[in-house]
Order: structure tokens, then sequence, then C-alpha cells
């Protein structure tokens, strides 16, 4: 089983790279035949799209504003190994900051946000489509996330990770068989329940209680329903984490049963603790990120050098392996993968996965969302 | 370093000038002192928090949903419960914290300026130090230390002072929690101030009190105290009003009702990109604590630092 | 006989210190052993000791830029703020001028100052005037919440200086600046080298502020923040915070053994000072 998905997966890939070649044409092939014999095979074109300057005459000098670690080398292997010179990395801590501070005329060639949020920076004019003929990965890339990228039809973020927001679990003390965000809120659990600080947990009572207005973008009388649930549950909390191991440690030390988790705490977890990780029927909400491209950049041709890179095979293979985070990228071999993981993410029936989500989105209430969610907090106390 | 500042001070004070002549020159040389700093503040700081005054009613928009010309987010924060709420449960939390580390502070700066004598200097710092680490990191220790499963609880376990199965609540995720860390936090600030004050302090006056047949309490009370108050009245507002917008510490230790006015400030900026909003209850507090500070000075008689 | 304590009261007194100082260390020893800990989480239990947080951390060229970021803004911060806040306090304590009352509620108003809003607020005004982010608009930010601290340092112990003593310098024909140098700068010495500290640990240890305007270079805090993302990195954090208070007692200590080398002359200087001050009350 596990062979023939590896073979499979090859299969797939190399019908990218035909793909891509077809794609690149004409004198992109020559392009992609020097690269090939540079980097040793796998699947690379480069072409220069009419209008923007060919990528030698660009300073290749990448500015990538990135959460801190994804600055990691690993991640861009392919654009490291290809020559070109190390993009300068800065850090931020939450996107929204990363949006007040680019309409403040913060500068960046690449940032890696929320899919929520590529209408923000498509709003500030901060961002321009990318042309994805441009970058060789990208048929590779699962079409169910890169949907998720798309405004107005066309690809404003190459989808590169993402990962759901389910609940983790003690099998010893929580019944697995509910499989519901239920369990966020469920009084059998009190004391023993854990938020994450988002107003998603508003949208996860609204699917709790099966209303009927879209959970994300509630119409009023349901986000004042979804409120008033999320109030009267504050008292069957233990927590509201904030930090990751936080949450962690009270799941180990048996402090909290039920919790708001990112598949990765499974991952971690699961060495020396019953728990499994809940993908409710409800639908679980799934988030992605990935990489925008700057609407004035100078170095076009590099930033899909850079996100080809991100996007490969080898990249993914190692992010969902050692982060336990997902990645966009199909081929990757499953048999190398700790079949639990492969299991919570459904990654042998990604579409079938994904499908039976709720995707982060735009969000145009959010400020009433947030306020609904300060009263919450504020009741908690 | 202290030569820099010595000589660029002495730029701004070189001008002689015979002390009992009025006018211009007496002017030029106050506003040769005050020049400097006060264009730095007005340019970096009053600006700015005009900018954030005309953000909150609408005469300035960047973002997408912002109203303009607006009054509709004041409106909603001043009818609205739970947010005035949230006000009072952060003046209550930072009155409760500052009191909490002039106490913990002034016996340490007492001992420190009066009784410690040459080694004084070094054991201030020896306060000092744990604070070039990071404020989240000492957070974070501290919830390795408190949490149930953590040090101190671990260890009355192992004494059986605590049964293997029992948990200290209050210790953590609770009020007392926000409380120790923010008064760990703050304890040097507060000791600082109240240091410098009681070191400037004349011994000769505490000789004279002590000559005159007043106990060692008396002379506290009647020449030390009084005359350190300055220091502790400084040490108290660096306490109190930055802790009135503070969220960080809550958030980490304080669990559930670790929510503050400074959260929502904080969202609202951050989260919710709601920024008028944010605007709104951020000039709020401006005003607020400037009533409350004026309302302070008086009772504390801080003027001798405002006037 | 000490006036300012018994000799029980004395001893309570250091019982009092060292408990203090027990709570000001106890984080601090948790974050050193932890640092040690052979655990991707910063928790119990204890799984082995290993240096492997600290050899990943000197392959990291990004927390080391970080942590030279950091150094860089702080000592920014703490010379401009002690520089603005000397005559600033002087001015406050020793001259009468209109509108005091307003000019000394802006010196200490950004302590008022939610700093979230005063991020947001500095970002909006750097992009109006087209000052690029760098670390020296983080610098900009950190002096304007550090020169409250700075000046309210600066106030008692200059109110404890007899103004007497600089008009008696004047009037045997010092100027101002003689004045200033020879009098009021080495009596207020304990309060400037104080101010300065206390800039440079606030700039140090802020975060809130340097996220909105930092540029391409982000401070050690921001990085810190930023990690939470990715919190099997902290281990490795927590031993580079480890090192930088290392670091910052060693230089503590050797700048502490200076001061008191230099503080022999100056002493001398004081004692005359204090005659004088007796006098002339």
């Amino acid at each position: 089983m596990g062979q023939f998905d590896s073979v499979l997966n090859g299969a797939q890939s190399r019908r990218a790279f035909l793909r891509s070649m077809a794609v690149a044409g004409g004198m992109g092939v020559l392009a992609a035949c020097r690269k090939d014999v540079q980097s040793g095979g796998g699947g690379g074109s480069t072409t220069s799209a009419s209008g923007v300057a060919p990528i030698t005459a660009e300073t290749g000098e990448l500015k990538i504003h990135e959460w801190a670690g994804y600055e990691a080398k690993w991640l861009w292997r392919d654009y490291a190994k290809a020559g070109y010179p190390d993009p300068t990395f800065s850090f931020l801590t939450n996107t929204e900051g990363v949006i007040a501070k680019t309409a403040g005329g913060f500068y960046w060639d690449l940032t890696h946000p929320e899919i929520g949020y590529i209408q923000d920076y498509h709003d500030l004019g901060a961002i321009q489509p990318w042309d994805t003929s441009l970058i060789s990965n990208f048929a590779e890339l699962e079409p169910v996330l890169q949907e998720t990228g798309k405004l107005n039809g066309e690809q404003y973020e190459i989808v590169l990770d993402w990962g759901y927001s389910g609940v983790i679990i003690r099998t010893d003390e929580v019944d697995p068989s509910i499989n519901s965000y239920s369990y966020l809120f469920d009084d059998a659990l009190a004391g023993h329940i854990s938020w994450f600080d988002t107003p998603w947990i508003l949208s996860m009572a609204h699917v709790t209680l099966g209303l009927a207005s879209d959970p994300l973008d509630a119409s009023p009388e349901d986000l004042q329903t979804a409120k008033e649930y999320c109030i009267e549950a504050t008292k069957n909390l233990h927590s509201i984490w904030v930090d990751y191991t936080q949450m962690w440690d009270d799941v180990a030390q048996g402090n909290v049963w039920a919790a708001y988790s990112w598949p990765d705490s499974y991952v971690v977890l699961k060495e020396d603790n019953p728990v499994q990780y809940v993908k409710p029927k409800e639908g679980v909400f799934t988030w992605a990120e990935g990489l925008i491209l700057r609407s004035d950049t100078e170095n076009y041709h590099h930033a899909h050098e850079y996100a080809d890179a991100w996007a490969s095979v080898e990249v993914g293979q190692r992010l969902v392996s050692t982060w336990g985070y997902g990645h966009a990228n199909t081929g990757i071999d499953l048999t190398q993968i700790d079949p639990d993981v492969v299991e919570v993410f459904g990654l042998d029936d990604l579409e079938g996965a994904l499908s039976s989500g709720i995707f982060d989105a735009y969000q145009p209430q959010r400020a009433e969302y947030n306020r609904a969610w300060d009263e919450v907090k504020a009741a908690a106390g | 370093m202290a030569t820099d500042t010595a000589s660029a001070a002495s730029v701004e004070t070189s001008e002689p000038s015979p002390r009992r002549r009025r006018g211009s020159g007496r002017w030029r040389v106050t506003s040769g002192l005050l020049a400097t700093p006060t264009i730095w503040l007005v340019v970096f700081f009053v600006v700015p928090v005009v900018l954030v005054g005309v953000y909150s009613v609408g005469l300035l928009t960047l973002l997408r949903n912002d109203d303009y010309l607006s009054l509709e987010h004041w409106r909603f924060f001043l009818t609205s419960d739970t947010y005035l709420a949230l006000f009072w449960k952060s003046v209550r939390m930072s009155l409760g914290v500052s009191i909490t580390s002039v106490l913990l502070a002034y016996p340490v700066a007492y001992l420190l300026a009066l009784i410690a004598g040459s080694k004084k200097y070094t054991l201030l710092l020896v306060i000092i130090v744990p604070f070039l680490t990071s404020y989240l990191l000492r957070v974070l220790a501290w919830r390795v230390i408190l949490n149930p499963q953590g040090v101190l609880q671990s260890f009355l376990r192992s004494i059986d002072v605590l049964g293997p199965e029992q948990q200290i609540d209050w210790l953590f995720n609770s009020t007392f929690a926000i409380y120790l860390v923010l008064s760990y936090v703050w304890v040097p600030f507060v000791a600082l101030p109240i240091f410098v004050s009681l070191e400037n302090l004349d011994q000769h006056l505490l000789e004279a009190s002590s000559d005159l047949g007043a106990s060692r309490l008396r002379t506290f009370w009647t020449v030390t105290l009084p005359l350190s108050m300055p220091g502790v009245v400084a040490g108290f507002i660096f306490v109190f009003i930055p802790t009135i917008g503070e969220y960080v510490t809550p958030q980490l230790v304080g669990g559930p009702g670790g929510f503050m006015f400074g959260s929502a400030i904080q969202s609202a900026f951050t989260a919710g990109l709601d920024w008028q909003f944010g605007s709104a209850m951020a000039m709020f507090l401006i005003f607020a604590v400037a009533v409350l500070l004026i309302v302070f000075g008086r009772f504390l008689n801080v003027r001798s630092v405002t006037e | 006989m000490n006036v300012a304590v018994s000799r029980a009261g004395r001893r309570w007194l250091w019982l009092v210190f060292w408990l203090l100082t027990l709570f000001l260390y106890a984080p601090l020893v948790i974050l050193l052993i932890f640092s040690f800990n052979d655990r991707e989480l910063v928790s119990f239990p204890w799984e082995g000791f290993t240096l492997h947080w600290y050899q990943t951390f000197l392959d990291n060229p990004e927390i080391l830029t970080a942590l030279r970021v950091s150094v860089v803004v702080a000592t920014l911060t703490a010379v401009v703020t002690t520089i603005l806040a000397i005559p600033a306090s002087i001015a406050l304590v020793r001259r009468r001028f209109f509108g005091k009352g307003l000019v000394s509620g802006v010196m200490l108003a950004p302590l008022v100052i939610p700093l979230v809003v005063l991020g947001t607020a500095l970002l909006i005004l750097f992009n109006t005037i087209g000052i690029p982010f760098s670390p020296l608009t983080i610098a900009i930010g950190h002096i304007v919440i550090a020169l409250p601290f700075a000046i309210l340092t600066l106030v008692p112990r200059l109110e404890r200086i007899p103004a007497a003593l600089e008009e008696a310098s004047r009037d045997l024909g010092a100027g101002w600046s003689t004045t200033f140098r020879q009098i009021t700068f080495p009596l207020m010495l304990p309060a400037i080298f104080s101010a300065f500290l206390l800039s440079f640990v606030i700039s140090f240890d802020e975060v809130v502020i340097a996220s909105f305007v930092a540029g391409d270079e982000v401070t050690f805090p921001v990085y810190l923040y930023s990690q939470l993302r990715l919190p099997r990195q902290l281990p490795q954090v927590i031993a580079v915070a480890v090192v930088v208070l290392t670091i910052s007692a060693i230089v503590v200590t050797i700048s502490e053994v200076l001061r008191r080398m230099t503080d022999k002359s100056l002493e001398e200087t004081t004692r005359v000072h204090d005659e004088e001050e007796v006098s002339v009350a």
C-alpha cells in the first residue's frame, strides 16, 4: 500500500513536470533545460513573462517578512542552490500588524499571511497576482488549497502550509465518539476546557448550534446567539490559552481534557499521552497560508523562484514530518510520514479531507466578531 | 558615557547669566534647557496622540471599514457595560499592584540607601540585573513555578504538605498570580526612585531628630517618610499608570479572568482591525489617567514633581 | 548609634532583602535549568542534560542579529534619553516659567499611553513624514517612553540638592557651565546612572512599539514573540536569554568595579559640598 502510494506520487510529479514544460514552452524550455542541468533534475522551469524584466535584470535582493523560524534554509533550499543571493528576512508577530505597517509604507517583496487576509492586502493595493506558469512546482500543489488563494479568479497567494483548527481531547476523560465542537462548550467537561484566544470560537459555537447563516459571516441574530452560548460556556473553562506551550503542558498534565488545537500539538503530545485529534463532524475549520507578492516588487522572477523552492516536494515532506504542519504539495511520500499524522491530516485522501472542512476566509464583519469575542472574554472573568 | 552627557547638557546651560537678571536672559536659559526634550515629545508623542484622537472620530481613515467622520465608535464604547466594566477592573488591578510593589520595594530601598553603606550600589545592581532577561521569558518561568504540576506545588507534594492529587487553585490562573507576577516585574522600578530620594536624605536630619529625643519610629514617620515621598509617588506612578493598560501578564497567568481593558485595546488594534474603536478606547484611557493623576497628585502632594 | 534602624530592625530588613532577591532570581534559576533540559517543552519532566539548545542558537544568525540590534537600540535610547532628561529635569526643578504645568504634563504624559496605541500612532506618523522603518525608529519610540522614567528618577535627586549651593557657586563668579560641571552634575551622578540604566532596560525589553516600527532588522524581544508560533524553538531562545543575562551580569560587574575606582575622588568632592550645604543652611 505504502509503496503503491509512492509510485503513484512519483507518477504524479512526473506528470506535473511534463505539464510545466508544456506551459513554459518556447525559449522557456531552453531555460528549463539549463536549470535542470544545474540543479540535477527535478521539475524546474524559468521563463520571462512579457512586460516584466528578465531575472538577470533584477538585483535579487529579496526582502521577506516572515514568521520567526520560517527563515530556515531548508524551506528554500532549491532557491539557495540555484545560486541566488540569500534573502533578507524580517519577522512579524501578527498578520494584522503587518497590514498596519504595510498601510504605513513598510516594504517587503514577500510575506506570509493567512488566506483570510489576502483581501486586506489587495485593498491596500499592496499585492499582485502570481504568474503560476513561472512556478514549476505549482502543478503539484493541491488545487483545492490553491483555490483559497484566489481573488477575483487570480492567484494572489501561493498557498503552502495549512492545518486544522480542531479539538484535541484526552481519551481517558472524554468520549471520542461525540466527535463535535461541542467538546469546547460541554458542561460535562466543566473546568477542563481550554479555548484559544480567537473569535473563531464564536464560529465553532455557531456550527455546534447548527445555526443557519455562514459561520464566518453570521447574521446579527446568529452572532448574538453564538455569543450568548459562549458566554454561558465560560463557566466551564479551565483557561484561554495564548501560547502553545501553555496548552500542551495543560493537556499533558491532565488539567485540560479538551482544547482548541492545531494538529501539530497532537504530533507532539501523542508520544506520552492518551490524546486524540478530533476533526468535528460539523466540518473542521481549516486554515491555510502562503506567500503573497508585492505589487511593485523589483524582484518579480526571484520571488517566483523563491515560492517555487517552498513549493517543492522535499520541503513538503520535511514540513509535514518535522513540524506537523500540512503542506500543499501532493507528491509527499506518505510512507515516510508517521501513520498517525497521515490519518489526522487525512493525507491519503487530501481532497476529500479538505472539501469536508470549513476554510478560513475574509471576514467582512471582523470588527463585530472581535467585539463579541471581547464580551465573551470579559464575561469569563 | 558620563562625560558625553555632561558636555551635551552643559552646552544647554553654558550661557553666563547672573542669577538675578530678569526678562529675556532667564527665558533663554529656560527655553534652552527645555527646547530639545519638548520638541522631541511634541513631534514623537503629542502629534501621534492627536492623530489617535483624530482617528477615533474618523477625521483620518486608513482601513477599508473605517467610517468617515463618525462618533459611532465613541457612542458604542460609552454605552457598553462590557468595556467600562473592564476599565474599572483594570484600575482595581493596577491600584492593588502599585500598592503591593511600593510596600515590597520600600524596605529594600530603605535598607540600601540608609543602612547598606558602601555596598549599596552593588546590591542595587543585584536587584536590577534580573531585569535584563526578557519580560516574557520571566513570566513564562513563573508559569513553570506556579502551575499545578510546577516546581512549587511538586515540591510541596514531595514534602507531604500537599496530597498527591491536591492542587492549590489560587496559585495559578488566578488574580493572585497576576498580582504576584506584576509586582515581581515592577519592584525594581519602584525601588529605584525611592532609593534615590532616600539616598539624598540628609542623614544629619535623622541625627538631629534623634538628638531631640524622637524614637526611631517617630523619626521615620515624621522625617524619613515625608522626605522620601517624592520617590514613593514617582514609584507609585511608575507602576500605576502602565499597569492600567497591561495585558500580557494577566493573559499568561491570570487564567480565564485575565482579560483586561488593555487587552481590549490591543485586540481592537490587531485582531479586530478595528482602529477607530481602539482609538476611542485609547483616548478614553488617556483622559481617565490624566484625571486620576490630578486626583492622586492632590492627594499625595505630587506637585513638587509636576510644578 | 545608627538612627535609621535598630539592630533587630536591621536584621529584619536584611531578611526582607534576601527574600526579595530570592523572589527576583527564582524565575531565572528556572530558566537556567530548563535551558539544559533535553525537551522541546519548557516544563517538567526533566529528560536529561543537553547543550543542544546552546549549540543551535550559535548557528542561528537571525538570533544573533536580533541581539545586536537590541543592544544598539537600547544603548542609543539610554544615551539620548539621559541627555534629554537632564536639562528637562533641571528646568522643571530650578526654573519658574509660564506654562510649567503644561510642559511637565507633556514630559510625563508618555507614561499614560498604552504602548499598542503609541506604536500604531508612530507608524502613521513615520509614514506621513517619510521616515523609513529601522532600528532608529524603534529607538525614537523607546526614547519617548523612557523619558518620563528618566525625569522622574532625576527630579527627586535634584530637589534635594540645595539651589543655594549653585547660587553660591555663581555668586563666587562661576558660570553656568562651571557650576553644572563642578556642583550639579557630580551630585546628580547616582541618579543619572539610574536613569541611564532604567532607560536601557526599558528599551532592551520592549516589544510592542518595536514590533510596529521595526524595519528589516528586528530586536530580540520581537524575534522572541514571533517565536511563540513555533514553540519548539523556545528552549533555544531561553538559552539565548541565559547567555544575555550572563554577559550583562559580567558587564554590570565590570562597570561597578570601574565606578568604585572613580568614586573615590568623587566622594571627596561630595563631602566638601555636604559640609558647604550644612553651612549654607
